[in-house]
Parts: structure tokens; C-alpha cells; sequence
């Protein structure tokens, strides 16, 4: 018996711009087709990585059972919103992220009772993505937010309307790399980078996930919704220990500026933060563990990457101490996303 | 006991007699101060108009308003000279106060007053700047006290005029290494090989060190993101431009093309170097890295040629969660002991090196910083 | 004179929330003169042992509250460390906002007529501070 998983970062793409095209109105999507609209390849993860050549996009009709035995949910991530975070017409971007949305919800929900969609939301125009979460309230196959992170901290409160939707239908909000971070005016800049090699990218891509944390506790983002939870999928988590030092080391030298945080930073990071560990990479198992031992219990949850996979669940969960490796693989997600991801009532 | 012991207003008081007697240290970010006023009067008459003075510490680099210090001020409040001024700015004040107190066998100084010159556009300007400010630390640091170690400033506009302050300088007695204030010639970027080629010859490490206009500077390294708001905020993020030039150091092919350089990240803290490390190598197995260029992996240069530095030093919930961070950077030979002298974040010797575990304390107290910067410590 | 206790000063010596610093046995100490009262720490920091007395008179902090408001709270009883900045209560010895468990060590005064005298073998659990004595 396989055990129980939840995958929380499943990627799917429209593999044609035509197949959106009829979740527009009609005069937006004459405007996408008459200016050239290029649709981002599905086959490219945008954090790096792309389907090797003679693999294809996953399809609703057969993924279901392509999941990892023991996937009791998988949520469905469209990665093609992430680019937006590099696009300057800030209205196309919304919607494009709704159209994305219909795609996802009338193609794949049906096909396998385990898919819920993670809403895919421009951070560009945060009273538009308001509206967006706001349509999927109630629609229980809609389980989480998904959106790429912009230049502007996520603690400054540009995102909070997107925030105050999250936390209204309890939607955790999942942010994920966009490939544009460190080389596109308006994504997170990453320090040091410029338009190098490729290389650079994935070293400091974490960066922006350290940066963003740092600003949603600091700037008191969780004292305001106590029931928003942000999910960091894509930028690994053996940094994070020492990240967690250190914002607790300059919560007690600089608490006087910021006295609205009354725990350790460490704290409300445990509480609203989760990680999704989708890629071992080349960290030793052995730290992997190590670290692992060193972060609250409730912080890390699964994701299989898929159909970009670089590790097996199996392989996931064996560089995670034993004590973990059940919350890691369902608990944590189970306890994240709700009772939306495992309910059988669909619409 | 009657009477008046000692009533003592001023500096230092209560902090225990030197405890390091029996363990010398080398301290790579140990931070003075010169007289501005005298660097300007030293420099061409047409430069000096050039330069705005902001306060007897710093030239304009920073917009003062931007994320406010919550307290006021960056240095220790307790190292104020007894004859006055800033603290770090009296030479004969801080070996009494520093030196001699924690034995501190040398000291490398990092001039943050060479920093500001990222923002000017003048080059001959910046280069008279540096070279007056650099032979001012000689004369009124090193000629105080021999352990007073000096670290030539560079422009970060001009390699050639880099070189030429290289050259100029390395030989003087006292002069370890060299810093450019990180601008906006990567690091990793072919126009900066000339810079490496000169300091390889005289056997030149390089010092990098947050340059106090990080994230403020449009030339100078941001934090990831962009803008942060709060002073605190920023703090935590400060090691985010030295992950930025190490990897660029290192994934740009850099130390492979100069592979007797030596860099220290001054500062930058070092519970990241692992974590890291491990995302590099993922990235070359994966392709990345000098367009493939690199024939060995990214952590063999990181560990042989990066050195990284004990301050801010973490401080775990549970201290034993250091011990697999400093393993998976092989602190042994890559961590190097720092203070931070006079900053308000400094961390005192005695107790970061008794926090180290114990196999550690004379490699990061002396040892590693004397291989890294070799004869010319002088020790 | 008892063996326990080491002379401060006289009354009109202290300035309003600023330290005196005095050696003692048990290692300096520093003495303040609050508008309760006087009290006395020792002038080393929990944290790293930074001389925790110098540099910076009894101050105010904040306290928690809506993010981005700043309530104004400790008036005049925060001793802030000149290193990390670290704050504690001159009165309990705690850290103000709860931001570590170690406390500064107390030691009591003693004001009889206009001479202040630290009592350094009596620190911790011991009453932190003395009201002064009439005149």
C-alpha cells in the first residue's frame, strides 16, 4: 500500500492560445490574436527546465492516472501565468490569468475527482485578482492561489487586497519563480545578477522567497489575517534555517521599529509559512534531513513538480527525517489547503 | 570595601581584562575611520569641489532617509573615543580598546568611506579620492600600530585606473589585500580580469564587504526584490549582495581563470554557503555555469577559493544546529574570524570563538586567515 | 559599613537616568537614579557581555500594537545594550517585548542621608530597587 500523498504542485498548461481564447470576451481576444500574442510554452517550467524532447504536455483524459500512487489530491498549478510578472499591460495580464482559470476549471476538474486548481492570479492589478479569487470562492474544486512574485515586497501593501480575498475563503497562496527574476524590469531583482549565465539563476533564486518572507512577517501581513498562509513552491527550503536565525537575531536588536511583532519572526513563519519541496537537487540526503530537523514540523509539504519532475516522491520523502516524512508527503498539505482538497463533493 | 572604587562614565567599563591571551586573533572587518576633511585637502583642487562631505564619517552615498536606523546610529555607543569624535576614528584609542583587550594579532581594516564613490560619475575624481583616503589609512593606522592591517580601495568604474592603485600600493608594509566597493561592473565580467591579474601578481586577496549603500544605489547591488522598507528588513537581508558575487565569482569562471585568488566575504554571513553551494553544483550538473565552460563543479572553487567571515554570527534556538551548517561549508578552511568593530552589530571574540566548536577556534581565530592572506599578516 | 556593599556616590552627583558605573566584587555596576527611585544592574549585556550601563541613558520603547502604529511605553526605564541594542526593564531586569528569556541581574540600593550604596552580594531574586530614604 502506497502511502497517502497530496501534491501540491502539479503544473498544467493550455497547449494552444485557441483553447483560451473563448474564456475572453470577444474583443479582448481579437486584441490578443491582431497584436501577436505569444503564449508562454506549457512545456517550459519557468523556474528552469522544459520538457525534454519527445515527452509531452500531460492531458486531462489520461493524467489522472499518471499521478504518483497514493495521490489522494493534486493541485493543479498553470505555470503559463507566471510570466506575467514581466508583461506591462497590467489589464492583459488579468485577463489572461482569467482565462487560464476557465481553461483549467472546465478541462480538468472534470477529468479526475483528485484535481483542485490552484486560482492562477496577475499580482499586476490587485483589485482585479481580488475579483478573481472572489469567482472561485465558493467552488470547492478551487483550493489555492497561485502568482508569481512582482519587485514590490510582498509585506508592502500593494498585494493586500489579494491577501484580504486569500484569507476571506481561506485560500493559501502559493507564489512560484517566474524565470524573469533577476533579468526583467518589474520582477524581483536577484542580488548581483544580471542577464549572465544560466547557471546564476538557480543558485539566487531563493533569494526572492527570503526576501518576501522577511517582508510579509516584518511588516505584519499575518497580524492583519491571521488566517492567511503563503506557500513557497519552487525555491527549495535548505536555506531556511539559517534565514530563520537571522530574522529572529534582528527581531531582538530592532524590535523597537517594528513592535507589532510580538513573537519570534521563527514563529509566525511556522504558523502561515509552508514550503513545497519539488527538487533535491544535489543537497546530500543526509543534510536534507538534517536541515529538515532544524524547521518546525507543519513548515513542508510534497509537490512532485510534474510533468518537470527531477525526483520521485519516494526520493522526497527519504531525505526527510522518518518523523516527517507522513506530514510531509499528506499531513502538512491536508492541514494547509483544507477541507476543499479532500472533500468528494464536486461541482 | 568603602568609598568610591572607581566611578567610571566612559568606555568599556565592565568588560573583562584580555581573555585571548593564549589565543591570538586575525579579525578581517575591523572598520575605521579617516578624517574626511584631510582626504579632500589632499586631492587636485578641481576634484575636491567634486566631493560632498555629509558628515565627518561619510561621503554622500546613501539617501540618509531610507530605511532609518530604528535607533539612530550604526556604531557601538560605548566605543566613543575618550578624546571624542566617532567611534573607530582614534587609532590609539581602539588598540587599547580593541586590540589589546581581545589580543587581536592584526586587524583588517575595512574603509566603509571608500564606499560612496559608487554613486560618482567623475573617474579621476573617484580614483584621487581613493588614493588620498588610501595613504591617509597607511599614515594614521598602519604607522599607529603595525597589527592595523590595510586593504587597498579600488574604483569599481575604472580597471585600468584599479590596476594602477594596485600597483602603486601593494608593496608598502602593511597592505594585505585589496576592496572595491561592488558597482556596476559584475564582478565575474571579463572587464574586471585585469583587476584580478594585477592582485594575483602581488598575491592580493580581495575583500568584499556590504558597501552601506546596497539597495540604495542604482550602480550598487540591490536585496533581491527591490526596495525594502524597514531598516530591519534590510538588515536581515544584508548577505544577499555577497551570495550575488559569490556566485558570480564563482559560475562566471572567474576563480577558474585565477585560481591562486583569494576572496573574502566580509560580512555577508555564512549559514548560507552550504545551501548554496549545493544549488550551484545543481545548476552545473543541470548545464549552467559559465555556459557550460566550467570543467569542475562550483563547489571545488567556492571551498578553495571564497572565505567567509564568523560576523554577524548566527544564533540558533538550539546551538547544535550549527554544527551540520559550518560541516557543509567545511568551515575549516573557509571560515575566518570577524568583529565588525566598532558597528553596533559587532560580535565580541571571546564569545563567537567559544561558541565554535572546539576543533574550529584556532583555524577560524588565526590559522585559515593566515593562509588566506599569507605572509603579508606579518604573524 | 557592611563588607557587602560598595559606595555609588552622593545623591546630587547622579544625573536623572544616566548610570554611574562602579566597580564591585561582583564586577561593576551600574547605578541609576529613576524619578522612583534608584536602581542597579550589572553592566553586562545577557547577550555578549557588552557593558550594558554605558553609552545610553534610561529610555523609552515601544510596544505592541496594529502594525505600523507605535505606542510609546517604558518611559524613562529601558536600558538599551550599546551594542545590539538589545532592551531590558532597569526595574525587573527583563527584556522589553519579551524578545529573550535572560534578564539583566539587579542588586539593590541603599540611600541613607545623600550616600547611594550598591549592594552587590544580593542579586538576583533579591528587591531590585530601594525608595530613597527621606532626608
Amino acid at each position: 500500500m502506497s502511502e497517502a500523498l497530496i501534491d501540491c504542485e502539479y503544473h498544467v498548461a493550455a497547449p494552444d492560445l485557441q483553447l483560451l481564447l473563448p474564456y475572453m470576451e470577444k474583443s479582448w481576444a481579437a486584441r490578443f490574436v491582431r497584436s501577436r500574442f505569444s503564449l508562454p510554452l506549457g512545456r517550459e517550467h519557468p523556474g528552469g527546465g522544459s520538457l525534454t524532447e519527445g515527452s509531452s504536455l500531460p492531458d486531462p483524459a489520461t493524467a489522472g492516472a499518471a499521478l504518483a500512487a497514493g495521490t489522494r489530491a493534486a493541485l493543479l498549478v498553470p505555470h503559463q501565468v507566471m510570466p506575467v510578472a514581466g508583461w506591462t499591460d497590467t489589464l492583459l495580464c488579468s485577463v489572461y490569468a482569467t482565462a487560464l482559470n476557465r481553461y483549467v476549471r472546465e478541462h480538468w476538474i472534470p477529468a479526475d475527482r483528485r484535481f483542485r486548481m490552484a486560482i492562477a492570479i496577475s499580482p499586476h492589478e490587485p483589485e482585479l485578482a481580488a475579483d478573481e479569487i472572489d469567482r472561485y470562492g465558493e467552488d470547492v474544486s478551487a483550493a489555492a492561489i497561485v502568482m508569481p512574485l512582482l519587485a514590490t515586497h510582498l509585506g508592502q501593501t500593494h498585494y493586500r487586497p489579494i491577501f484580504k480575498a486569500a484569507a476571506r475563503h481561506r485560500l493559501p497562496v502559493i507564489v512560484h519563480p517566474s524565470g524573469r527574476e533577476g533579468t526583467i524590469v518589474g520582477t524581483p531583482v536577484l542580488s548581483g545578477m544580471g542577464p549572465r549565465h544560466a547557471g546564476e539563476y538557480h543558485s539566487l533564486i531563493w533569494q526572492a522567497a527570503v526576501t518576501n518572507i522577511a517582508s510579509l512577517v516584518y511588516d505584519g501581513v499575518f497580524i492583519d489575517l491571521p488566517d492567511l498562509r503563503v506557500v513557497f513552491a519552487g525555491f527549495g527550503f535548505e536555506w531556511l534555517p539559517g534565514v530563520l536565525w537571522h530574522l529572529d537575531m534582528e527581531w531582538r536588536s530592532l524590535r523597537i521599529d517594528i513592535p507589532w511583532v510580538t513573537d519570534p519572526p521563527s514563529v509566525y513563519v511556522a504558523r502561515h509559512i509552508r514550503i513545497v519541496i519539488d527538487d533535491l537537487g544535489l543537497t546530500p540526503p543526509e543534510a536534507s534531513r538534517q536541515i529538515a530537523n532544524m524547521l518546525a514540523e507543519g513548515l513542508l509539504m510534497w509537490g512532485s513538480n510534474s510533468p518537470f519532475a527531477t525526483n520521485s516522491a519516494a526520493e522526497v520523502l527519504d531525505a526527510m527525517p522518518e518523523k516527517l516524512r507522513a506530514k510531509v508527503a499528506f499531513g502538512n498539505a491536508a492541514e494547509t489547503f483544507g477541507s476543499r482538497l479532500l472533500t468528494e463533493a464536486l461541482a | 570595601m568603602n568609598g568610591v572604587s572607581k566611578v567610571s562614565p566612559g568606555v568599556g567599563t565592565g568588560l573583562s581584562k584580555p581573555v585571548a591571551a593564549a589565543l591570538s586573533i586575525v579579525d578581517c572587518d575591523f572598520h575605521p575611520f579617516v578624517p574626511l576633511q584631510e582626504v579632500i585637502a589632499r586631492m587636485p583642487a578641481r576634484a575636491r569641489r567634486s566631493v560632498q562631505v555629509s558628515s565627518y564619517a561619510a561621503v554622500l552615498g546613501r539617501e540618509h532617509n531610507r530605511f532609518l536606523i530604528p535607533t539612530g546610529e550604526p556604531l557601538r555607543l560605548d566605543a566613543v573615543p575618550t578624546r571624542g569624535g566617532l567611534a573607530g576614528s582614534d587609532p590609539a584609542f581602539a588598540v587599547a580598546d580593541y586590540l589589546d583587550r581581545w589580543g587581536i594579532a592584526a586587524a583588517v581594516m575595512m574603509p566603509i568611506q571608500a564606499m560612496g564613490v559608487i554613486a560618482w560619475a567623475a573617474e579621476e575624481v573617484v580614483n584621487s579620492y581613493l588614493a588620498a583616503m588610501n595613504d591617509l589609512f597607511l599614515e594614521m593606522w598602519h604607522a599607529e600600530d603595525p597589527r592595523f592591517k590595510m586593504l587597498i580601495s579600488v574604483s569599481p568604474h575604472d580597471p585600468d585606473a584599479a590596476v594602477r592603485e594596485i600597483e602603486r600600493l601593494a608593496d608598502k608594509p602593511g597592505v594585505v589585500g585589496f576592496q572595491i566597493p561592488m558597482g556596476e561592473i559584475g564582478l565575474g565580467s571579463s572587464a574586471m580580469f585585469k583587476v584580478y591579474a594585477a592582485a594575483a601578481h602581488f598575491g592580493l586577496p580581495l575583500v568584499l564587504h556590504p558597501n552601506s549603500v546596497d539597495c540604495s544605489l542604482q550602480n550598487s547591488p540591490s536585496c533581491a526584490g527591490r526596495v525594502t522598507r524597514s531598516y530591519a528588513e534590510h538588515h536581515v537581508l544584508l548577505s544577499q549582495p555577497g551570495q550575488g558575487a559569490a556566485t558570480q565569482l564563482v559560475m562566471s569562471g572567474a576563480l577558474e581563470r585565477f585560481p591562486t585568488m583569494r576572496v573574502v566575504l566580509a560580512e555577508f554571513g555564512f549559514s548560507w554557503v552550504g545551501p548554496m553551494m549545493w544549488r550551484m553544483d545543481t545548476a552545473w550538473q543541470r548545464g549552467g555555469g559559465a555556459d557550460g565552460l566550467l570543467p569542475r563543479p562550483p563547489s571545488e572553487y567556492l571551498l578553495n577559493q571564497l572565505r567567509f567571515t564568523t560576523q554577524p554570527y548566527d544564533e540558533p534556538g538550539n546551538p547544535r544546529d550549527l554544527v551540520p551548517i559550518l560541516d557543509s561549508m567545511q568551515a575549516h578552511r573557509t571560515l575566518v574570524f570577524s568583529s565588525d568593530y566598532p558597528h553596533w552589530d559587532t560580535d565580541r571574540p571571546d564569545v563567537v570563538l567559544r561558541r565554535l566548536p572546539v576543533e574550529l577556534r584556532e583555524r577560524v581565530a588565526k590559522q585559515t586567515a593566515m593562509e588566506t592572506f599569507g605572509t603579508r599578516l606579518g604573524l | 559599613m557592611d563588607n557587602d556593599r560598595v559606595r555609588a556616590g552622593v545623591v546630587d552627583e547622579f544625573v536623572l537616568n544616566r548610570f554611574r558605573v562602579v566597580d564591585t566584587p561582583a564586577g561593576a555596576i551600574g547605578v541609576v537614579r529613576t524619578t522612583d527611585g534608584f536602581y542597579a544592574v550589572l553592566n553586562r549585556c545577557p547577550h555578549m557581555g557588552a557593558p550594558v550601563c554605558v553609552g545610553t541613558d534610561l529610555t523609552t520603547s515601544t510596544v505592541a500594537s496594529r502594525p505600523f502604529e507605535y505606542r510609546l511605553a517604558h518611559e524613562d526605564r529601558v536600558v538599551r545594550c550599546p551594542w545590539h541594542r538589545w532592551e531590558f526593564r532597569v526595574d525587573t531586569g527583563e527584556s522589553i517585548g519579551n524578545t529573550t528569556k535572560a534578564r539583566l541581574l539587579r542588586f539593590p540600593v541603599i540611600v541613607e542621608g545623600a550616600e547611594v550604596f550598591v549592594q552587590y552580594r544580593a542579586a538576583r531574586g533579591a528587591a531590585a530597587r530601594v525608595k530613597e530614604t527621606p532626608q
